[in-house]
């Protein structure tokens, strides 16, 4: 089979996975090498579903031994199958990165006849290209469940961020759905994997040595939709990966139907405006230093698709508004619905030198359409109504009608915000 | 009422800076020289460029404004926009004589002005070190072709000479007709009629079409919205990359 079809079948069998940042990584070129990461991240292209294009996403293999519910390679869907060559994806890897069609690789697998020999292939790949090409450019790699955590050591020495899927947000719903795979499996790793970054990173400050280990950090998966968890509980799982695994960052991706199976819901659709908000509420939590228990909780479980989480957050909290920009500090701006981290920054310095007027403040770039009911300038309620709940409430509400309709059509997606992650 | 006239390129630039800032003179109006076309009211200065007393105002912006503010004004002069030089004028004015802290100042218009133009200028050079797209000639060299808005050639070359330092690759502003070539060791400036022949490495045609495979392959038919994709990636930017080829182009 040539490289062509194969990445037809490869590249096709790896678009279900959403990850495709490319930041967070600086490593320098070597002499004689070729590639660097840039920290920010660079996107090269969009396919036609609107994703960014950045790395070269494919998986090794198709060929699965597993046969869960929800994923297009199982073992007992008609599809054909094929296997790269490590030499193969390497080559494939530099040619398009010459051309700057990428910023790098992300190489995923089926299980095919084990999890340790499939990861071996993943290692081996990654050394061609470390070690002979001298490739410096961004390397993402799937750590395959249930390999030696030796393997995946190797791998991460290499790379600059990996990753393990969980896929499905529970214990129950991993046993119906993909009950050959073990949580634990998928969980020790995910562990060690974030207990060795740290280690990693205070040997380097003893040991020149000691080589990176996943310098961009590793990410997970969530499938939202394929089983019965609310909002609430996929967000507290967020929440604990962030603060115990030490992950970078969750992805998730809205279900859809692949393979007819009667454990799975029937759908028209992926639940895309579902999945805008988790980002959404993820970026709360992880730039915005919301909890998980501030923005939905038992009593409210799944999120409000009116309004986005953080303003639909402000709404059952006005009794913390209006907040006087001239003085409210770095992490209460940040909880103005309109005010960005960069608009935040932006008040905090402006301020500084001169106090704001609202003029003033316009020209510093927060959505004054939206920040207007929470905010005072200079003592000025500027939304030219009464600070009153429901009027506030009813107000914002006619602003943001027809908003909805337009976002499930335009701006559902993977946001992977490149230049705002930094 | 004294117009000022400079050659165009940013050390002429630098140059009539440095005089009118000895003079403690504002220019009225700042004219590339072959855009002026005389007027019977006005004055006019021609300034001689002197690399020299430019390298002196840049250091010397750069030691005392600091390099962010300086580049700043380098960037949002690369946008070539009609009337931006006295804005950069202004800005360095301010900074310079008045002492006013330019990376603080976000109420004088002058100062907003450089700064919005200056981002607009990074944001495209951002966007090309992931746009750009090369083609490999037939002695290997990278070719990559395009047309930018604004003059940022000689911003995207340290990134590709970083990142593909042991290449050689020519990236080619056909609006401009100029090219930056590097040959493995340094890049310089060059009007593209020096350019050589470009004929396609034999591979060439192979690769094209497995990026264009991966590009179709990689899109969910579930998720199709050409909507947001445009959002990302104007039709203006679609020309050179291979990969919207025979794809309906509108307008």
């Amino acid at each position: 089979m040539d490289t062509r079809k194969k990445v037809e079948i490869l590249a096709e069998a790896a678009k279900y996975d959403v990850s495709c940042s490319s930041s967070g990584s600086s490593r320098a070129n070597q002499k004689g090498g070729i590639g660097n990461a840039a920290p920010s991240g660079i996107c090269h292209s969009w396919s036609s579903d609107g994703r960014c294009i950045s790395l070269l996403k494919l998986l090794f293999s198709n060929d699965c031994i597993y046969d869960c519910a929800y994923c297009i390679n199982r073992a007992s869907n008609h599809k054909p199958r094929a296997s790269f060559t490590a030499e193969e994806v390497a080559k494939l890897t530099i040619n398009f990165y010459k051309r700057n069609y990428i910023e790098g690789l992300f190489l995923s697998s089926a299980v095919f006849l084990n999890p340790d020999y499939t990861m071996e292939q993943l290692v081996k790949t990654l050394k061609i290209l470390r070690n002979s090409y001298q490739f410096n450019g961004y390397i993402h790699v799937k750590a395959i469940p249930g390999a030696d955590y030796r393997l995946i050591r190797q791998a991460g020495e290499l790379a600059d961020r990996m990753s393990i899927n969980i896929e499905l947000p529970s214990r129950d719903s991993l046993k119906s759905l993909a009950p050959q795979k073990k949580a634990t499996d998928i969980l020790q790793p995910m562990e060690q994997i974030g207990t060795d970054l740290v280690e990693y990173k205070e040997d380097k400050k003893k040991f020149k040595s000691t080589p990176d280990f996943v310098p961009a950090g590793h990410t997970t998966q969530l499938i939202v939709g394929a089983s019965p968890e609310k909002d609430f509980q996929i967000l507290k799982l967020s929440e604990g990966l962030y603060n115990r695994f030490n992950l970078k960052r969750v992805y998730y991706s809205a279900f859809m139907p692949v393979t007819p199976d009667k454990r799975l819901p029937a759908v028209s659709g992926p639940p895309l405006l579902r999945e805008h908000r988790l980002y959404q509420a993820d970026w709360l939590l992880r730039f915005y230093n919301f909890g998980a228990d501030e923005i939905l909780g038992p009593d409210r479980p799944d999120f409000n698709l009116d309004f986005d989480p953080k303003l639909d957050w402000a709404l059952n909290n006005l009794d913390k508004f209006p907040v006087e920009v001239n003085q409210a500090g770095y992490w209460q701006l940040l909880r103005v619905p309109g005010i960005g981290p960069t608009s935040a920054r932006r008040i905090i310095s402006a301020r500084k030198e001169a106090r704001l007027s609202p003029d003033n403040l316009k020209k510093l770039g927060p959505v004054l359409k939206r920040a207007k009911y929470f905010i005072l300038c200079d003592g000025k309620y500027l939304a030219g109504i009464p600070f009153d709940p429901d009027l506030i409430k009813s107000r914002v509400a006619r602003d943001q009608k027809g908003k909805n309709q337009q976002l499930s059509l335009f701006a559902e997606t993977n946001l992977d915000k490149e230049q705002v992650i930094g | 009422m004294k117009t000022y006239l400079y050659d165009g390129t940013f050390t002429g630039f630098m140059t009539l800076i440095y005089w009118t800032f000895k003079d403690k003179v504002r220019p009225t109006k700042i004219f590339k020289q072959a855009d002026f076309h005389g007027d019977l009211f006005s004055e006019t200065v021609k300034i001689e460029t002197d690399g020299e007393l430019a390298d002196k105002v840049i250091k010397s912006a750069k030691a005392k404004l600091s390099t962010r503010v300086f580049r700043k004004a380098y960037y949002s002069f690369l946008s070539e926009f009609p009337g931006i030089e006295l804005a950069i004028f202004d800005y360095l004015y301010l900074g310079f004589a008045d002492r006013v802290n330019l990376k603080k100042n976000w109420t004088d218009s002058s100062v907003l002005k450089v700064k919005k133009v200056a981002r607009k200028v990074s944001r495209e050079r951002h966007r090309f070190k992931g746009l750009l797209r090369f083609r490999e000639l037939d002695q290997g060299i990278l070719y990559g072709p395009y047309k930018p808005d604004y003059n940022i050639s000689g911003l995207l070359a340290p990134h590709f000479a970083a990142r593909l330092a042991s290449e050689q690759w020519i990236i080619h502003d056909l609006g401009r007709k100029m090219a930056v070539i590097y040959n493995g060791k340094s890049w310089l400036e060059i009007s593209d009629d020096l350019l050589p022949r470009l004929e396609l490495s034999e591979q060439e045609a192979d690769y094209q079409e497995i990026w264009q495979e991966f590009f179709r392959s990689i899109a969910i038919d579930e998720r199709y919205n050409p909507e947001l994709q445009a959002n990302f990636i104007p039709y203006k930017y679609r020309e050179f990359l291979l990969e919207f080829e025979n794809q309906d182009r509108r307008l």
